[in-house]
Formats: C-alpha cells, sequence, structure tokens
C-alpha cells in the first residue's frame, strides 16, 4: 500500500503513510481521510493564490509554547504582533482585530462551536438515559408480567387467563 | 427459578397473541438501542477522545479576533510571519486547511474530506506515523511540486483493509 498513488482532483498522489487511529484531524467532528501538505494547492477550490492572498483567511493555527514559556507570555508577543500588521495590513487586519490563544485541550472543534456543542451534548446524553431507563423498565415489565399484574387487582376475569394459558 | 420461567412462558405467549404490540415494542427498543449507540460514539469521538500529540499541555490554539467572529482563521502570510516573528515564545507554528477532494472509486467518484497542513504540523504534535512516514517540512516547499499524502485511519481501513506494506 506504501507507495501506492490514489487520483485526487484528476492528479496522482503518493501514500507515504498512515496516521495514528487516535488522531481525528483538527477539527474532531470532521475526520480527514487524506493529509497533504499545504503546498499542494490544487487540492483546495480557489483562484490558485491562496499561498499569496492575505484575503485568504481559512488557515486554522496550533503552535507549541517553548518549555517555561506562559501564555500571558505569549499573549504578550502575539499583541505586538497584532498591532503591526493593524499598521502594515489595514485592509485585512482592521482596527478592532486581535490575537487570542487557547489551550488546546480546553477546545474541542473550535470556542465558539464548543459553546454550541457541549450543552447538546449533554443534552443527547440526557436523552440516552431516558432512552436506557424506558428500555430497562420495559425489560422488567417482559420478564415479570404475572406478577406485575397481579399487583394491579385486575378484575378475575383477567387473572383467569393467564391461568388458562399456562 | 420455576417462578422466573413460568413468567417467560407467559410473556412469550402474551408476546405471540399481540403481535402489533410485540412489533412496536421491539421496533421501539432497536431504535432506542441504536440511537444510544449512535449519540456514545458521536460523544466520545468529539469529546472524550484523547489526542496522541506529545505534552498536549504545551499546545496551544492561535484565533484572530475579529467584529464577527471571536476564534477566526489566518491568512497562509500571517502564518509565515507568525513563525518568524514568535519564535521566542513558541517552539514551532503550524497550519491546516480543510478541503473536500474528488477520488475515483470503481468507475465512479467519491468526495473525501482532505486537511492540508505545513510540513512542520505532524513533527510539531509530535504525533508518528501508524505505517510508513510522516509529512515532513521537506514535503511542503515549492507550490504543486510535492504530490504525496498520509492516509486517515479509516480511509485506509476501508480502502486497504488495513494493509501494513
Amino acid at each position: 500500500m506504501i507507495g501506492e498513488t490514489i487520483s485526487l482532483n484528476g492528479s496522482e498522489y503518493k501514500i507515504i503513510g498512515v496516521v495514528p487511529r487516535g488522531w481525528t484531524g483538527n477539527l474532531r467532528a470532521m475526520t480527514p481521510e487524506i493529509y497533504a501538505p499545504m503546498m499542494m494547492g490544487s487540492l483546495v477550490p480557489s483562484d490558485g493564490n491562496e499561498l499569496d492572498s492575505r484575503g485568504d483567511m481559512s488557515i486554522f493555527v496550533k503552535a507549541r509554547l517553548n518549555q517555561g514559556v506562559a501564555l500571558v507570555e505569549a499573549q504578550g508577543v502575539l499583541d505586538r504582533f497584532a498591532e503591526s500588521h493593524r499598521r502594515s495590513h489595514p485592509e485585512q487586519w482592521q482596527a478592532d482585530n486581535v490575537i487570542t490563544l487557547v489551550p488546546t485541550v480546553e477546545v474541542i472543534m473550535n470556542p465558539m462551536v464548543d459553546r454550541i456543542i457541549v450543552p447538546a451534548a449533554a443534552v443527547l446524553i440526557v436523552v440516552m438515559l431516558l432512552v436506557l431507563t424506558i428500555a430497562c423498565a420495559n425489560l422488567a415489565a417482559f420478564c415479570s408480567p404475572r406478577r406485575w399484574i397481579a399487583g394491579r387487582k385486575l378484575p378475575p376475569a383477567w387473572h383467569s387467563e393467564p391461568r388458562g394459558l399456562l | 427459578m420455576e417462578t422466573l420461567f413460568r413468567d417467560l412462558r407467559f410473556a412469550v405467549r402474551r408476546l405471540v397473541k399481540k403481535p402489533v404490540f410485540t412489533t412496536i415494542a421491539i421496533v421501539s427498543l432497536a431504535i432506542g438501542s441504536g440511537a444510544n449507540t449512535a449519540i456514545f460514539t458521536l460523544v466520545k469521538a468529539v469529546m472524550v477522545g484523547e489526542s496522541p500529540a506529545k505534552r498536549p499541555q504545551e499546545l496551544v490554539e492561535v484565533y484572530r479576533a475579529t467584529a464577527g467572529f471571536s476564534h477566526a482563521t489566518f491568512s497562509y502570510p500571517d502564518l509565515e510571519e507568525l513563525g518568524l516573528d514568535t519564535g521566542e515564545v513558541f517552539s514551532g507554528v503550524a497550519g491546516s486547511r480543510i478541503s473536500f477532494v474528488q477520488t475515483d472509486v470503481d468507475g465512479g467518484v467519491e468526495v473525501l474530506v482532505a486537511e492540508l497542513v505545513t510540513g512542520n504540523f505532524f513533527p510539531m504534535l509530535g504525533i508518528p506515523p501508524l505505517v510508513g512516514r510522516s509529512l515532513l517540512p521537506s514535503d511542503d516547499i515549492s507550490p504543486g511540486a510535492h504530490p504525496v499524502v498520509m492516509l486517515g485511519y479509516g480511509a485506509w481501513q476501508r480502502r486497504f483493509g488495513g494493509d501494513p506494506g
């Protein structure tokens, strides 16, 4: 399999490896099946200058802190970076544009999206527990119908039916 | 034990006598179990899955906050400059973007989710390849000059049956 080619958007690409099972991509809910170099722009629907254009804002950025560097310290450097870009590229970096840092371990997809999916996931879990409870109650009722019926003080005619059957 | 068997026999007889009720009950349980499995799989994948990245506590997400979006993305020139200008605090800055690509499958066309990553993406995260090798900085130098890809685990299983060769 390694060294074989796969056709992507009409061009052949050589397969060099497989990512580990636990890696589900940068946006966890949208697991990629292909990882390619950023330089292969033919895989991106664009006008061809996405690597030069400051207007093409579509890149998610991750960074690794130097050992011993605090988040606040890194934020200070990024504040200066943003200020410099607001001056040098005012068209793309408007006056209110800033850079924010969030530890990766605190992010599921994107902090904006996480605000929606975390409560939604909590609701789904509650629904799941309710369905499980109902299923268990159904199962319990199936397993002990005589005792359940007996406890209901039903008319004698109803009681006589199971005895007849058995 | 005898009571239990009697109850079970009775339950089966009742169920056989009421096929509509039995069908509804079985379908309800099947849907409930299926829905639970689907929900749990989704929640596990999105929220519980542990990243294979090395020293994840050192990793940060960098966002551009604009008037409309509090956590937005960057352009490629911005990414390059971030890498050059932040060496005093970051040991690495990497980028990725999502795209959809077409591939040929049995005479037809299939759309796949692709992630385009900078050459230092996997080395910086410390994610080793399961099979073969990772994308490296040397695979990401000149536009259009590096037709190589890594497969996601799912694509590897689905298309190649997990062949390690």
